[in-house]
């Protein structure tokens, strides 16, 4: 009932600062320095050779499109108001369509010289990982296609942000450096889609994240092109079996999921981590009584080298584990009696790709991937081998964009 | 940099010049002694993720001037500083 209430109450929140924000964005006649809205649109193309990745056709697709508005409005000295709407279309990446980004109101709790605190009310972005508030902004990460170790893309609708209140503590100074502490707790609606793509079509009950709490602390030292990070994510799921008839059964789920990382910005070198270690608790779902608790295991490195001002070149190594006291997948395989491979235990992929600025809002992106194991591939409960029949498999991806 | 305030509590509206602009290119590196992308990827992520207001980016030298002009509390940089009258200049020496 409270959960309930809770919910209800957060959409409500969230269609009043829709209605506001599209009134801000239409009332252009305000101070230029008191509203300001900007957006992107980036469409490509992708093609995958030797999974469903995208598609389960393996031709090349053009769904590669994301679109995004936003508006930003100072109601007062202290308080702002923040939306954007994006529309998404990554194939079976993720649900396809257009949804509420952000919606948020944005409340400068303190600040002086050194300190600055503000608190998040409403649906804001994940801030916590390296590229995880920047991952739908084309033009904002590192690449088209994002490690997915870190960035899974089936589980982008719940990592991306979620509803409720986030803090942001930041402290400056010529001594220590600048300091970012991030604390976010709220839940994430789960559409049909989503559910689908993480469980698979065949469960028919319901699923609903009763709760997310994430830190993150980033630190820069004084005058250091180097800052580091840490992160911990702890959040439960509850499936509720479907009682007109369900493969599956009522399950809790847990996860729990720490993050390292560091990046380097030099002048014409940019290189960047980030290390991760997860606890996936599952108790009930494929019969009352399964319970596992296994600890994946993941990384990438990235470097990227700016020829000139125009071209820049990336290359990256990742590697996911689902389960590190079986990084080879045999025990998967001997689990499933076969029907699930050792490959779906693990994901490896090297990717080169270049960027180049036409202007300093117009960028033409490409890349290219050979990846081995398909642990990263969608539904993650019920693996689908018969259309993922192919260990090493390869994608490239090039995309236009343009922002303002 | 994180100042969003002047000492009498007026907003600092900070003013640039597109990112592959010659000028904003050496403001970047020589006064803030820091890279272009470095800007952007900061600066990005306040205005696409909601965390904040980034600088608001003109086109030419010409109208950075005439918006600070325009606009309490303003800052920007330029090269040269004739036709300067209502605004403050603050000559940054190496």
């Amino acid at each position: 009932m409270l959960c309930k209430l809770k919910s209800k109450t957060i959409e409500n929140l969230l269609y009043v600062l829709s209605a506001l924000l599209s009134f801000v964005v239409v009332n252009i006649e305000a101070a230029e320095q008191d509203l300001h809205y900007h957006g992107f649109i980036a469409q490509g193309v992708i093609d995958v050779n030797g999974s469903n990745f995208v598609n389960d056709n393996g031709e090349v697709s053009s769904k590669l499109t994301e679109l995004g508005i936003n508006g930003s409005y100072q109601l007062s000295a202290n308080l702002r108001l923040a939306g954007q709407i994006v529309y998404l279309n990554g194939g079976n990446r993720f649900a396809e369509g257009l949804r509420v980004d952000y919606a948020l109101l944005d409340w400068s709790v303190y600040k002086n010289s050194n300190w600055q605190a503000n608190l998040f009310l409403g649906r804001f972005k994940n801030n916590h990982w390296l590229y995880s508030s920047s991952r739908d902004i084309p033009f904002a990460r590192p690449s088209i296609i994002l490690p997915q170790s870190v960035y899974f893309d089936g589980f982008r609708d719940i990592a991306v942000g979620a509803d409720g209140a986030a803090i942001k503590i930041s402290r400056s100074d010529d001594y220590y450096g600048n300091f970012d502490f991030n604390f976010s707790y709220g839940t994430s609606p789960i559409s049909d889609k989503q559910a689908d793509i993480i469980l698979s079509t065949d469960a028919k009950g319901d699923v609903k994240q009763d709760s997310d709490i994430q830190i993150s602390l980033y630190w820069q030292p004084t005058f250091s092109s180097w800052r580091f990070g840490v992160s911990y994510l702890d959040t439960v799921f509850k499936y509720q079996e479907n009682s007109l008839g369900d493969r599956f059964f009522d399950a809790d789920f847990s996860f729990q999921f720490y993050t390292v990382n560091a990046l380097y910005e030099g002048e014409s070198w940019e290189f960047s981590g980030e290390v991760f270690q997860e606890v996936f608790s599952t108790e009930g779902f494929y019969v009352p009584t399964f319970n596992s608790e296994p600890t994946g295991q993941g990384m990438y490195v990235q470097s990227r080298y700016k020829i000139n001002r125009e071209l820049t070149l990336l290359a990256r190594y990742e590697r996911f584990y689902s389960d590190k006291n079986d990084k080879d997948g045999k025990k998967l395989e001997q689990e499933t009696n076969g029907t699930v491979p050792a490959y779906f235990a693990y994901q490896k992929d090297t990717t080169i790709g270049l960027s180049y600025d036409f202007s300093s809002n117009f960028r033409l992106r490409f890349e290219y991937h050979w990846l081995q194991g398909t642990g990263r591939l969608t539904p993650v409960v019920l693996p689908n081998p018969e259309v993922n029949n192919s260990k090493n498999w390869q994608l490239w991806a090039m995309q236009l964009m343009y922002w303002f | 940099m994180r100042q969003t305030q002047w000492a009498n509590g007026l907003r600092i509206t900070a003013y640039v010049l597109p990112r592959q602009h010659s000028i904003h290119l050496r403001f970047t590196k020589d006064k803030l002694q820091m890279f272009p992308y470095q800007l952007d990827r900061i600066w990005n992520k306040l205005t696409y993720s909601g965390l904040g207001v980034a600088p608001i980016t003109v086109n030419t030298p010409e109208e950075l001037i005439s918006a600070i002009r325009k606009t309490p509390g303003a800052i920007g940089y330029v090269e040269n500083t004739k036709d300067m009258e209502a605004v403050n200049v603050v000559q940054i020496e190496k």
